[in-house]
């Protein structure tokens, strides 16, 4: 008895760090009430943990009211399935709000948002192997998506800055301010599995190498869904690299509705006025460059169309974009532009666009105002793509005057699709670009769209093969509307 | 008499615009209609709807005394002036004798955009000009986008603690109980919302255009009031955003 007794003891010992490195927040003092204040009780199990080599920061069930969370190396964040972390607002009259962004002297590169990371609610700068996972939520309510700099304003769910080994997994995140996840100067993270339903930017990625991005919805009525960046905001140049993002569904159904599957439709507007957002995109930020990117299996849906896009001066090279389906997409379905905003270092030279390969792509009900765009500017031309694979099913109704319109070069100009008015072609504008190949692109018309087909302006080296419209394949696509 | 000022605040003195026929703005950078009633329990009704109003008016500052059925013996005073670091302007509505469970309704919407197309005597927010206009609310505060993608113009709003901020329908605005309820489902969104009210404790509007010298928050609002200036940052720590 004895024995067995003294065994029971020390089979307890042995089991006890596995149960030290769990740091269950109501131990430190979290309440979950949804009304208490509960971010310093969560520091304060972070410092502890961290202080003890890491661990895992354990949020049962219940609502966490907090305002800024900073995380740090070698720690878990589990927001268990019925436990939500809710940005409280900033309260002014008793000083309570977010951690102040921290001075950055390049901040005149990229936007605010871009350019102070700790004025969020989960922030971590130069650490290294954290994980934030688990089936609960985090829930932005009291971040701003606006353009307050008041002291205590939050406006970021999660911003990470020059860490290393990161994952997200299995999280929701609603409603989370400028952006859900801001990612700068991050090398291998993963994020797989997560649900965003959010009112401004979903995953920004930005400057960051060895990136996973899979399994994920991401709804975003007003704003991009997945976005490569590659900004000034670390102060130096570093290109965004080696990402893969693959099974994922970008959308732009109505603020808060995917993600309690209501889909609604009734706002059909974006606050730019350009209509739903919701896309991928890279860009806009490109003082760095684009790299190695595949991006394969996703869907896009009520939202504007896949957008490349290099103003600042980057490189863009060997991206391979593949089996995408697309509906009641509101612009472009694709775009591509190279330009020269130049929002980079004095003296920073005009980009490059290269080596692009985008094959089987199905888009169905698209606007087709802006048609498909290619737009390098004069002496900068966008290089070696091939389009194959692509199938999709315009609204046209343009008339052949519409056809003969004269499209701005607006070298300068923020890239959207409309910043060239509605585009002469019916098909594609191609213009300032060289080996642009095309293979097997099939074109439907809702209504008679009496534009030229293909429209090529100082286009070098470029070939058409097997173009057809409803069916009917084309002889001559560059006579062709 | 209808309560129904027109404030056109950087084309004239408020003064001098007082006596016009809700609040409405149609300014080159400001528009909209700001629109207040009045509920108790199942009753609501618009404060141009049966109210009398005493209006005093003074350089930089107009007063309204306004009696109301729904008030039963109360009165409110609302006191509206221009804001001095951007365009806008800080209204305060202060109840006194009021009955109990009194609350303060606001509507806005109709931002147009385009000052010449503007009905300037029309005291309801016009559903015509409501197409395309998008709100982001957050808790108390809002911001509207209208106008268009190469034009857009951008209102900041600051209104009292009460219920949240519904979007609302602004082709049903017969009284405000019926906009409050009327759903997103339209061609022309607005913001309907209720507050309490409390003899004695006044609550306070804010519509601005955001600048580095012009960034509110709620707690801000009674010296906002007195001074017609709340300034925090510098133009130095302030850049613009881009839709990036």
């Amino acid at each position: 008895m004895l024995i067995r007794y003294f065994v029971l003891i020390f089979a307890a010992m042995l089991s006890l760090p596995a149960w030290a490195a769990i740091y269950n927040v109501k131990d430190f003092g979290a309440i979950g009430n949804g009304q208490n204040i509960d971010s310093p009780a969560i520091n304060a199990a972070i410092e502890q943990a961290s202080q003890n080599g890491g661990g895992t920061i354990y949020l049962p069930a219940g609502e966490y009211r907090c305002y800024s969370i900073r995380l740090k190396s070698n720690i878990t964040l589990y927001i268990e399935s019925g436990a939500t972390i809710v940005a409280a607002f900033p309260d002014p009259e008793p000083h309570l709000g977010y951690d102040s962004p921290e001075p950055n002297p390049e901040n005149t590169y990229q936007d605010f948002g871009h350019s102070h990371w700790k004025n969020s609610l989960l922030w971590a700068i130069g650490q290294q192997n954290i994980t934030i996972c688990g089936g609960g939520l985090i829930h932005g309510k009291g971040l701003t998506r606006e353009e307050s700099r008041l002291p205590g304003v939050g406006n970021k769910a999660i911003a990470l800055k020059e860490c290393h080994n990161v994952t997200l997994r299995d999280i929701s995140l609603l409603r989370c301010g400028h952006f859900a996840v801001i990612a700068t100067g991050v090398d291998n993270l993963t994020i797989t599995n997560v649900r965003v339903d959010t009112n401004r930017d979903g995953f920004d990625i930005d400057c960051c190498r060895n990136v996973r991005i899979s399994d994920c919805s991401v709804n975003t009525p007003w704003d991009d869904a997945i976005v490569l960046k590659s900004s000034y905001g670390l102060g130096y140049i570093k290109d965004t690299q080696n990402v893969t993002i693959t099974g994922c569904y970008v959308s732009g159904f109505d603020n808060g509705t995917a993600y309690t599957a209501q889909w609604e439709t009734d706002e059909p507007q974006a606050p730019d006025h350009g209509y739903t957002v919701g896309r991928i995109k890279f860009g806009t930020e490109s003082s760095g460059g684009f790299k190695n990117i595949a991006i394969t299996n996703c869907i896009f849906e009520r939202c504007r169309g896949l957008a490349l896009e290099v103003v600042d001066g980057g490189h863009m090279e060997d991206l391979v974009i593949s089996n995408i389906t697309m509906r009641d997409i509101v612009n472009a379905p694709l775009f591509l532009r190279l330009g020269a905003r130049q929002r980079s270092p004095k003296d920073t030279p005009i980009g490059t666009m290269r080596r692009i390969t985008i094959s089987n792509i199905n888009v169905f009900n698209a606007d087709s105002r802006y048609s498909c765009i290619i737009s390098g500017i004069p002496g900068h031309c966008i290089e070696n793509v091939s389009l194959s694979n692509i199938n999709i099913y315009f609204k046209g109704g343009f008339s052949l005057e519409d056809g003969a319109r004269e499209v701005p070069e607006n070298e300068k100009v923020y890239p959207e699709p409309w910043m060239f008015g509605p585009i002469p072609a019916s098909g594609f504008f191609v213009r300032h670009a060289r080996e642009i190949f095309f293979d097997n692109i099939r074109f439907h018309f809702a209504e008679k769209d009496e534009r030229p087909l293909f429209i090529f302006d100082d286009v070098e080296k470029s070939e058409l093969n097997a173009v057809r419209i409803n069916g009917t394949k084309i002889e001559n696509p560059l006579n062709a509307q | 008499m209808r309560l129904f000022i027109i404030l056109l605040l950087l084309v004239l003195p408020l003064n001098l615009v007082a006596q016009l026929p809700g609040f409405q703005v149609f300014t080159p950078e400001l528009s909209g209609t700001l629109h207040l009633g009045l509920v108790i329990g199942e009753k609501s009704s618009w404060l141009n709807q049966n109210t009398d109003v005493q209006i005093k008016g003074k350089k930089q500052e107009s007063t309204y005394s306004v009696n109301h059925p729904l008030l039963q013996n109360g009165r409110l005073t609302i006191i509206v002036k221009p804001l001095l670091d951007a365009p806008g302007f800080v209204l305060k509505v202060e109840g006194f004798a009021l009955p109990d469970s009194i609350m303060l309704f606001w509507a806005f919407g109709g931002c147009l955009g385009d000052t010449v197309r503007v009905n300037k005597n029309q005291s309801m927010i016009n559903p015509e000009y409501c197409k395309d206009n998008v709100f982001s609310i957050e808790g108390h505060a809002f911001t509207v986008y209208y106008g268009t993608s190469r034009r857009l113009q951008i209102l900041s709003a600051l209104t009292p603690p009460g219920s949240e901020i519904c979007l609302s329908d602004a082709h049903q605005q017969v009284t405000p109980l019926t906009f409050f309820g009327s759903g997103k489902k339209t061609d022309a969104p607005a913001l309907a919302a209720m507050v309490p009210l409390t003899s004695g404790e006044p609550v306070y509007f804010c519509f601005y255009k955001q600048n580095p010298k012009a960034d509110y928050n709620y707690f801000m609002m009674p010296r906002l009031f007195e001074k017609g200036s709340y300034e925090v940052h510098t133009d130095s720590n302030w850049m613009k955003s881009t839709p990036d």
